[in-house]
């Protein structure tokens, strides 16, 4: 087996999880993942270990292909309508985590990136601002609309993502 | 209670793994890989933004010109931006791009002096390479400048001998990096003269209500040598020296400041904001400074001598007051949080000069199209849509970047509707040209990069004349050393 092979084995999965959970579309994620692993294999021979681990390298391929597929789909980000649907309210675990990837998938794909750059990447609002082109305050207010409207349609969902 | 950061983890965890997708994309990854194609199309993405910021900001730090600055700073600035992509961008066609752009504009009044400034860019996805000749009054000068992605080169060579030569690419683009961020706060330096003066600019053609433009002014007893001067807003140089009547004219009086500018050096620089506050600093670089300084404010003159000294001045916009920051407060200026207005402004994308507004119209045709100021025009052989436009509201900003203190301004922008491949715009007063831009676009053939990226055959696509220094022998002996594989 190859080291890529093996590489591909390893982190297919992951690939596809991490490009989905962002984009919330099979077809879209599909196109991608191909595209990422192809664009891996080919510039495989560019990949330097002592700069990152494998995953590291192929995440930042994924990274720059949303960014991109982004970038073709709406030049502009556009930060208008917070559209949720609304999901009756649960402590249950399960439900809770329902209730999230409801939320997730309801966010318009802006707010849906800008949310797991917060979330998921740990990323501060200066250094969101500085990923999309905005002034880390609009950011702020952004996630100031966000946090409303999850504390009115999501209140079993805490905006803090420290444990 | 189950934080954001566990959820996503859940949900992430959640998500069915797409086994038909795998299995295919794995028959397709290891049974028949995909022949390499156009390597532009998967380099771009990761290379193309570095290398132009790169080269923008060699150019920015690099060059005294002030218009190479400017351009500089736009690509820069807009590299990532829809700005950028309407005016520099190279498109993502996986086609090799020859851009021309030619900036022309005169200087003085009675007896105005060309300056031109023509910048060739080729950019192949994996290379780009500058040629950039300038010339002002009997001077010309250039400089040329290559980065090479695959071999990890940057190359240049310049008319002053100490531009001369290739390093690696990577080196280079770290000590870059190292280098803005030691310069990434308001930090001043002990020989730096920071002066300042705000008035504030009636109003600016391409408002659309959101926008405003300002006027830096100031006045130095001595005549302040050009590319001496710059501003900082927030974080990052905003713009470089654009004031004019600093190469040795007396300044000409005009309505606002006659009574107290009669022997000063007048420099005015104009910039647009649409943010809240603004922080800026003038920056003399020049050693030793030692020239009294004076600011005003539109309110009351209101000028202060200041004696070889560094302050930073606030521009409350709400109430127009320009107040000065006392040594205290300017510690805590300095460290400013990024998201600060000041470092705001930046993220903005300030358009700063005349030249910028006109980018800004070009890059809002919508604007244009008042069909009474359209008419086609053929230039080059290529047909364009004129749109002429009066310039009454822009008259201050274009009087003092001109030293035309009254006149009929105009502009004229030039656009290729069809395939955007050539556009331009050009500044009148009273009918006589006083700046123009062109930028031209063509796409080549692969036979010509050969000879556009390889430093040992490094030929300059621009006349040379006697007056410069350089010797290409020298850039091919780095080069070959920097090519040839340790053992």
């Amino acid at each position: 087996m190859s080291d890529f092979e093996k590489h591909y084995s390893e982190l297919f999965d992951y690939v596809y999880r991490y490009v989905f959970i962002r984009l919330q579309n099979k077809a879209i994620t599909e196109d991608l993942v191909s595209s990422i692993f192809l664009s891996a294999l080919e510039k495989q021979h560019q990949y330097d270990a002592q700069r990152g681990s494998w995953r590291q390298w192929i995440t930042g391929i994924a990274r720059n292909a949303i960014f991109t597929h982004w970038k073709k789909q709406k030049p502009q980000m556009q930060f208008n309508e917070l559209m949720f649907e609304t999901v009756p309210a649960s402590s249950d675990v399960s439900d809770t985590l329902w209730q999230f990837q409801t939320m997730l998938k309801s966010l318009s794909d802006e707010f849906r990136l800008l949310f797991i750059m917060r979330y998921e990447e740990d990323l501060t609002y200066e250094q969101i601002a500085a990923e999309i082109g905005k002034k880390p305050a609009a950011v702020r207010k952004i996630f100031s609309r966000l946090h409303q409207e999850l504390r009115v349609k999501f209140p079993h969902l805490k905006t803090n993502h420290h444990s | 209670m189950n934080s954001f950061k566990n959820l996503f983890k859940l949900a992430q965890e959640s998500i069915p793994i797409d086994s038909v997708l795998k299995f295919k994309l794995a028959k397709q990854c290891f049974k028949n890989p995909p022949q390499k194609k156009s390597l532009w199309r998967h380099y771009k993405v990761f290379f193309a933004a570095p290398v132009l910021a790169t080269l923008a900001l060699t150019a920015f730090w690099i060059l005294p010109s002030s218009s190479q600055r400017v351009i500089a700073h736009a690509l820069d600035n807009t590299f990532n931006s829809a700005l950028f992509e309407s005016h520099f961008g190279f498109p993502g066609d996986s086609q090799f791009h020859h851009r021309t752009i030619e900036h022309k504009f005169y200087h003085g009044k009675e007896n105005p002096v060309e300056f031109s400034q023509v910048i060739d860019l080729w950019f192949d996805g994996e290379s780009l390479r500058e040629d950039n000749v300038r010339g002002f009054g009997g001077m010309r000068e250039f400089l040329s400048i290559m980065a090479d992605i695959p071999n990890d080169m940057f190359c240049r060579v310049g008319s002053e001998y100490r531009y001369n030569g290739c390093e690696s690419l990577s080196k280079y683009h770290s000590t870059l990096q190292a280098n803005q961020k030691n310069d990434s706060s308001f930090a001043i330096q002990d020989e730096e003269v920071l002066l300042v003066d705000l008035d504030q600019v009636i109003a600016q053609p391409h408002s659309n209500g959101e926008k405003n433009a300002y006027l830096l002014h100031f006045y130095t007893n001595e005549p302040l040598p050009l590319s001496q001067a710059y501003v900082k807003i927030g974080d990052d140089l905003a713009y470089v020296n654009r004031a004019r009547s600093v190469s040795g004219d007396v300044v000409i009086t005009d309505q606002y400041f006659n009574q107290f500018q009669e022997g000063l050096y007048h420099h005015s620089l104009p910039f647009f904001q649409r943010m809240d506050d603004i922080y800026f600093q003038l920056i003399i670089t020049e050693k030793p400074f030692t020239d009294e300084l004076l600011m005003s404010a539109e309110d009351g003159f209101n000028y202060f001598g200041i004696q070889n000294k560094s302050m930073l001045y606030h521009l409350n916009v709400t109430t127009n007051q320009i107040e000065p920051i006392d040594p205290q407060e300017l510690q805590t200026a300095m460290s400013l949080p990024a998201n600060h207005a000041a470092s705001q402004a930046i993220k903005e994308k300030l358009l700063t000069t005349t030249l910028n507004s006109a980018f800004y119209l070009m890059s809002n045709p919508e604007l244009l199209s008042h069909p009474k100021n359209r008419v086609l025009v053929e230039k080059n052989g290529i047909m364009l849509t004129k749109y002429s436009y009066s310039l009454e509201h822009s008259d201050k900003i274009l009087s003092h970047i001109h030293d035309y203190p009254e006149g009929d301004y105009s502009i004229d922008i030039y656009l290729n509707s069809q395939s955007q491949h050539f556009k331009g715009y050009a500044i009148y007063v009273d009918g006589v040209p006083l700046e123009s831009l062109w930028i031209e676009d063509n796409i080549l053939n692969d036979a010509e990069k050969d000879t556009i990226f390889n430093p040992e055959r490094w030929e300059l696509k621009v006349k040379t004349n006697e007056a410069m220094i350089y010797d290409i022998n020298d850039v091919k002996k780095i080069y070959e050393q920097l090519m040839t594989p340790l053992d």
